[in-house]
């Protein structure tokens, strides 16, 4: 599979083509037709686009054209003209078939009315019986006995190289998609492209957000932008913060077990334990203190010495 | 095989190829916002809690808030030793209530308490504490 920049490049004109024309299997032909290929009609229209011309064209060429044929239709400005191409596209390829040139070996179809200002100088000789002339604004076939001996040139001399109005054949190719969804759809997933494209980019400029904010942090207080200051500062504080909280939950419910009929005979407190020895005045309120005893924390041991109860535990 | 007879075909296949493309760039962008954002998240709590335990245990104000203590109780009943940022102190024959007030206060002052102790005698309550800070 080569692209056609790649390839040879050969023009055929269709009326010339015979058995002997010999074509190479990767080759990208321009194919030429004569007028005998298409019919062909110059319209004054106020239209500025070619398909705003095309869908007129069919009507154009209403009850011009054989019945019972497809036609397909091309439209390319001429001066101040639109020139329709009405052309059997399968005829064409039947054509080209007989010449041994299959429809994706040709690379493009082109009309002899688009070389009009060449042929207008100077009629070409097509082949040994036709002669290409410009009557009235159209590219006709002429009987070459109309020009006798005249030394006309060739058509190998028509430059076709940079010709606008050519065409491609669909022919038997087949299409995963119908051609006229094929744009409709490419826009669409365009857009979803775009689209995607653009919240990706804000989703990138709005995460820097957090990152800002941890900056801005940084900035108030730059002896923690270090992690080894951040774990050294938080070692010690969280150390400092949960021993002292656990002496400060101790005493807080020793304190709250002193309800009435209960005091507190003595509290010793240091880095890894207490002890308290707290006297209820009545048995009753023995009973209470024990019961809130086991209520209030399983790692608090108490025990009773005599009439006092001691309650201890480690830090 | 023509390339430009499919043409249309090769369009479109590429107009999925961007669209693919930028989808994967969304993606990713996503993908990494939720690391930075969640990243940046933890970190920030991180330090903010280091912050916070910072003020919580700010040692500036604690020798005024032990002197209010020293002071709220009557000068014979406190005996105050303090030496740099250490403190051992004394308050005795409390009642109850005095008890209750000097502990209160005493925990509520951000110091690392290495001592208390408490204990009920004939004039009242012996409170002896050495902290520091």
């Amino acid at each position: 599979m080569k692209w056609s920049n790649r390839t040879s490049k050969r023009v055929l004109w269709l009326s010339l083509c015979d058995e002997s024309s010999k074509v190479r299997a990767n080759d990208n032909i321009t194919v030429v037709l004569s007028p005998r290929w298409y019919n062909v009609k110059r319209v004054e229209l106020p239209v500025k686009l070619r398909y705003q011309a095309l869908k007129v064209a069919p009507s154009v060429f209403e009850g011009l054209l054989e019945e019972g044929k497809s036609y397909r239709f091309n439209a390319f400005r001429q001066e101040n003209e639109w020139t329709f191409i009405a052309y059997d596209e399968e005829e064409i390829i039947s054509a080209l078939k007989m010449c041994g040139i299959e429809p994706k070996q040709v690379k493009q179809v082109c009309f002899a009315q688009e070389f009009i200002d060449e042929i207008n100088v100077s009629a070409v000789r097509l082949n040994d019986k036709e002669v290409l002339a410009v009557i009235d604004g159209v590219v006709t076939s002429v009987p070459a006995m109309a020009y006798g001996d005249e030394a006309l040139k060739s058509v190998d001399a028509i430059d076709v190289a940079s010709q606008k109005g050519c065409i491609r054949l669909r022919g038997n190719e087949r299409s995963l998609v119908p051609p006229r969804y094929v744009t409709a759809i490419s826009v669409i997933v365009l857009l979803f492209a775009a689209i995607w494209f653009w919240e990706g980019y804000r989703i990138r400029q709005t995460s820097g957000d957090a990152v800002s904010r941890l900056e801005a942090f940084y900035q108030e207080h730059p002896s923690l932008r270090s992690t080894y200051a951040q774990q050294s500062i938080a070692k010690k504080y969280k150390t400092r913060d949960y021993q002292e909280r656990k002496k400060r939950e101790a005493v807080g419910k020793i304190a709250g077990l002193m309800e009435e009929g209960v005091t507190l005979e003595s509290l010793e407190l240091d880095q890894e334990k207490f002890r308290a020895i707290l006297r209820p005045a009545t048995p009753k309120a023995a009973d209470a203190l024990k019961q809130a005893l086991r209520r209030v924390d399983t790692h608090m041991r108490f025990e009773t010495e005599g009439d006092v109860v001691v309650v201890k535990g480690r830090l | 095989m023509n390339m430009l007879h499919y043409r249309k075909e090769w369009l479109m296949l590429i107009a999925f190829a961007i669209a693919l493309g930028a989808f994967s760039y969304k993606w990713k962008a996503v993908r990494t916002a939720n690391e930075t954002a969640s990243a940046s998240a933890s970190e920030l709590a991180r330090v903010e809690e280091i912050v916070q335990l910072k003020a919580v245990w700010d040692a500036k104000k604690v020798p005024s808030r032990l002197e209010k203590l020293k002071e709220s109780f009557p000068p014979q009943k406190v005996i105050w030793r303090k030496e740099g940022k250490k403190l051992d102190a004394v308050l005795q024959k409390l009642n109850s209530l005095e008890l209750n007030r000097a502990v209160t206060q005493l925990l509520n002052i951000p110091v690392q308490v290495e001592r208390l102790n408490v204990k009920k005698e004939k004039e009242g309550y012996r409170m002896e504490f050495r902290c520091k800070w």
